[in-house]
């Protein structure tokens, strides 16, 4: 599962390249799924603006990633209210990057480091810590209900869950931020650029993390 | 091809421990982070150990349940609302009204930059742009016009526009920028050539650590290494060669390029462009007979005035005048400046940490008289002084005294005293049973068991001792003086080694608090444990105080608390003292102290060298 899951986030990524940097080319035979139909929907909507004009690959670009963006804020502690304030933020920064010539390599990347520092500092104003309400363990029970085919299984994902849910809450910031950026598909060298760490701590921060959660999920 | 995360121990030893693989090895390679060689073995070994693939399978399940746990936590906010984006297509609007209009010049950047996307190019204009370039092959034959000088004439005229150029200014000062590449090396330097006394100086204004490699690559090819990019240097070049023939060709309509192909010597054949405008050279290359190339570029060409350099910029003033030089001597620059020296001692200090040689391996680093860092050190045996030796000797401004443990026997140095004193180890104790012998057994019920836990603790606890050790080194060594004369990126380059052992010490610290809880419940690192110790009042003053306080005075505390740690979990857990017996309760009170309040400090620490500007 986690493997079709990274795939398909690169296939995302792919699909954003190619929409975020040739806007005359018709994507529509190429691009499928749900990124297709959000970059043909933003197409339609910035037609008064110039085809090729940096408002428009903004606006792409903002549809194309603003949903696994969205996923990452919320599991990183941040309110929705917060996460789409965030997003925003890193979009504008975003054009006011490219407006004065800045480097476009990787620019996904780039969004997702923004991105990143906007929550750490919103983070520590609010100060909050990891969500870990009765209400959220609600919502958690109730997904499973919903997925899983039978009452046994359903028992066994929640135990699973449970058991992930309190790993968590025993790891540190630096190893939660690790799992959720490798989850959206960064290397590791990507993921050590974005945190200000070298390539070696987010390995170890990983495999700290992932013992655990394999010792509270065994 | 992607570069991949390689330890710099050998391939075996980080993959395997006691023939099973280690969990590194399990993740990286389910990353798609081991080289093809490691990952290689890793799959030959999961297909014949079913303890490791019953390893790999947890760790994938624990990944799959992951991205579980992150879908269900994150469903009921996804999609996010629509709602919104219409606000920040908005905003997105006012922002660039407020910003106007994008500049011609960056409108034809982009687009250029967009064009050069291959992929984008559809069919059609491929073919479109494949015909064109045939039509326009005999066209280029066309261009090639016969040359419009001899290689004398224009090597004469080059000359002849040299000395014109100097004319402009009193005492005249010719000061060239160059780039030189060999390779995927690149730096940049700075010639100065005082013309009327024929005396050169220059210096390396980046990369220095390509400096050596360059330098070799010159000398090897009997290049004159503060020699300009001019023609006389290319003819002094051309005229040592045993037999050589020439070619001028025309590069476009604003070039001349000169050819020279040697038929001995170490430069296969060379080259010298100038400008048809003025005959004034901006470029030349020398291709060396291992297939090598030198490239060198001009990037700009002044004269000035002499009294506007300082004095000594040629050595000491008074050999002006006194000493006339040829001009192929080499008169070396001044001594290093403090900034210069502190930037080459960051420069170590980083290549020592990407070793992982600065974790308590006996290297240490001193300012030497003031013009060169010294570097001396044992090392366990000749593979690491290889390793150590070949990635500091390019570091400009060193001097290397790196010795084996062998060899420092053999011929007794003064090096270790010093250093000894002050590196992390485990102290030798006195026998007898460990604290909380009886948790362990109750806890352990196999003595394997046992082991493996008592020395997993052990050695969490020794290399969180070494990474505090490194780190209060680094606070030691990094005085606000010592801040002070650094540029900027060396200032980042402390910074990035500041956060790197803050980021590892807090994860030893947190898996140390872990493990430890395993046989002390209550210790853990959850939030509500890391609260429970400090009171509000405390932690509003711990606020107040992080804010003025100087991250070196709170490293020191992190090192000694990591020390009191470290001699705790000894005592607990390995063998303690005999006057240790009555204080149990108090070893083990303060052992979950020390690491909660270890936790806040660095959480502290983390902040302030993330956030705030080294001074």
């Amino acid at each position: 599962m986690s493997l079709e899951y990274f795939s398909r986030t690169r296939d995302t990524w792919n699909l954003f390249q190619q929409g975020g940097l040739c806007f005359s080319a018709p994507l529509d035979a190429t691009s499928g799924g749900v990124v297709g139909l959000r970059l043909n929907v933003a197409r339609e909507d910035v037609t008064s603006r110039r085809a090729d004009g940096p408002e428009q690959r903004i606006t792409l670009l903002y549809d194309a990633l603003r949903p696994s963006l969205y996923r990452y804020l919320i599991s990183s502690g941040l309110s929705p209210q917060d996460v789409e304030e965030v997003v925003q933020e890193t979009f504008l920064r975003l054009y006011r990057h490219m407006r004065s010539g800045g480097d476009e390599e990787n620019l996904r990347a780039w969004i997702y480091q923004v991105a990143h520092n906007l929550s750490s500092n919103l983070r520590k104003s609010r100060h909050r810590l990891v969500d870990t309400s009765p209400e959220l363990w609600e919502q958690l029970s109730q997904s499973t209900v919903h997925s899983a085919p039978g009452p046994e299984e359903q028992l066994l994902q929640q135990e699973r869950i449970l058991r992930v849910h309190e790993g968590l809450a025993k790891l540190t910031q630096l190893q939660r931020d690790c799992l959720y950026l490798r989850v959206e598909g960064f290397r590791y060298r990507e993921i050590g650029k974005m945190l200000n760490v070298g390539t070696s701590t987010v390995s170890s921060s990983l495999r700290n993390a992932i013992n655990r959660l394999t010792k509270g999920c065994a | 091809m992607r570069k991949r995360y390689s330890n710099p121990t050998g391939v075996h030893e980080k993959l395997f421990l006691r023939s099973h693989l280690t969990d590194d090895a399990i993740l990286l390679s389910l990353d798609g982070e081991l080289s093809v060689k490691e990952a290689a073995e890793v799959d030959t070994h999961v297909q014949s150990c079913w303890s490791c693939r019953g390893r790999k399978q947890a760790t994938e399940q624990s990944i799959t349940d992951l991205v579980a746990y992150q879908n269900a936590a994150t469903a009921p906010y996804l999609p996010p609302p629509s709602d919104k984006r219409a606000v920040f297509v908005a905003r997105l609007d006012a922002l660039a009204t407020e910003m106007g209009q994008p500049s011609r010049l960056n409108q034809l950047r982009s687009g250029a930059i967009r064009l050069l996307r291959l992929g984008q190019i559809n069919q059609l204009a491929w073919i479109t742009g494949a015909l064109t370039l045939i039509a326009l092959v005999p066209f280029y034959y066309l261009l090639r016009t016969p040359p419009v000088v001899s290689a004398d004439e224009l090597l004469n005229l080059a000359a002849a526009s040299e000395v014109r150029s100097t004319k402009a200014a009193a005492e005249p000062v010719v000061v060239q920028k160059l780039r030189i590449s060999l390779g995927k090396t690149s730096l940049r330097r700075t010639v100065y050539r005082d013309v009327a006394h024929n005396r050169i100086t220059s210096r390396t204004d980046t990369n220095r650590r390509g400096e050596a490699q360059v330098k070799a690559a010159y000398f090897k090819s009997s290049l004159d290494w503060d020699s300009l990019l001019d023609a006389n240097t290319y003819r002094r070049w051309r005229a040592a060669q045993p037999a050589s023939r020439d070619r001028v060709v025309r590069l476009g309509q604003d070039e001349l390029k000169l050819e020279t192909i040697s038929s001995g010597g170490p430069v296969a054949e060379a080259d010298l462009t100038v400008r048809v405008a003025d005959y004034h050279a901006v470029s030349e290359s020398f291709h060396l007979q291992d297939h090598s190339e030198i490239e060198i570029a001009e990037l700009s060409y002044d004269v000035i005035p002499f009294a506007s350099l300082s004095a000594d910029i040629f050595g000491a003033p008074a050999q002006i005048g006194a000493v006339q030089l040829p001009v192929t001597s080499i008169l070396r620059s001044t001594l290093p400046s403090g900034a210069e020296l502190a930037e080459a001692e960051i420069e170590a200090d980083s290549v020592l940490h990407e070793l992982g040689a600065d974790l308590g391996e006996q290297i240490n680093l001193t300012t030497h008289d003031g013009h060169e860092v010294s570097i001396e050190g044992i090392v366990n045996d000749d593979v690491r002084k290889l390793q150590v030796v070949s990635a500091l000797q390019n570091i400009p401004h060193t001097r290397l005294h790196i010795l084996t443990i062998d060899e420092a026997q053999r011929a007794p140095s003064p090096i270790p005293s010093h250093v000894e004193s002050s590196v992390p180890s485990v102290e030798v104790m006195v026998a007898a049973p460990p604290l909380l012998e009886a948790q362990l057994s109750a806890r352990f019920s196999d003595k394997d068991q046992r082991i493996a836990y008592v020395n997993q603790a052990l050695s969490l606890a020794q290399l969180a001792s070494a990474r505090a050790w490194a780190l209060n080194r680094l606070a030691d060594r990094y005085p606000p003086k010592g801040v002070a004369v650094l540029d900027n990126e060396a200032r980042r380059k402390l910074q990035v080694l500041l956060t790197d052992h803050v980021s590892a010490l807090r994860e030893d610290v947190s898996s140390l608090q872990n493990q430890v809880a395993e046989i002390l419940p209550g210790s853990s690192n959850t939030p509500a444990a890391n609260t429970s110790v400090t009171s509000p009042l405390e932690s509003k003053s711990a606020n107040a105080l992080e804010l003025s306080e100087d991250w070196r005075d709170r490293i020191r505390r992190i090192h000694s608390s990591t020390e009191a740690v470290h001699e705790s979990v000894v005592a607990l857990l390995s063998s303690s003292q005999p006057s240790d017996r009555n204080d149990a309760n108090a070893i083990e009170v303060n052992l979950r102290t020390s690491l909660t309040q270890l936790q806040n400090e660095l959480q502290a620490l983390d902040q302030k060298v993330h956030e705030t500007d080294l001074k």
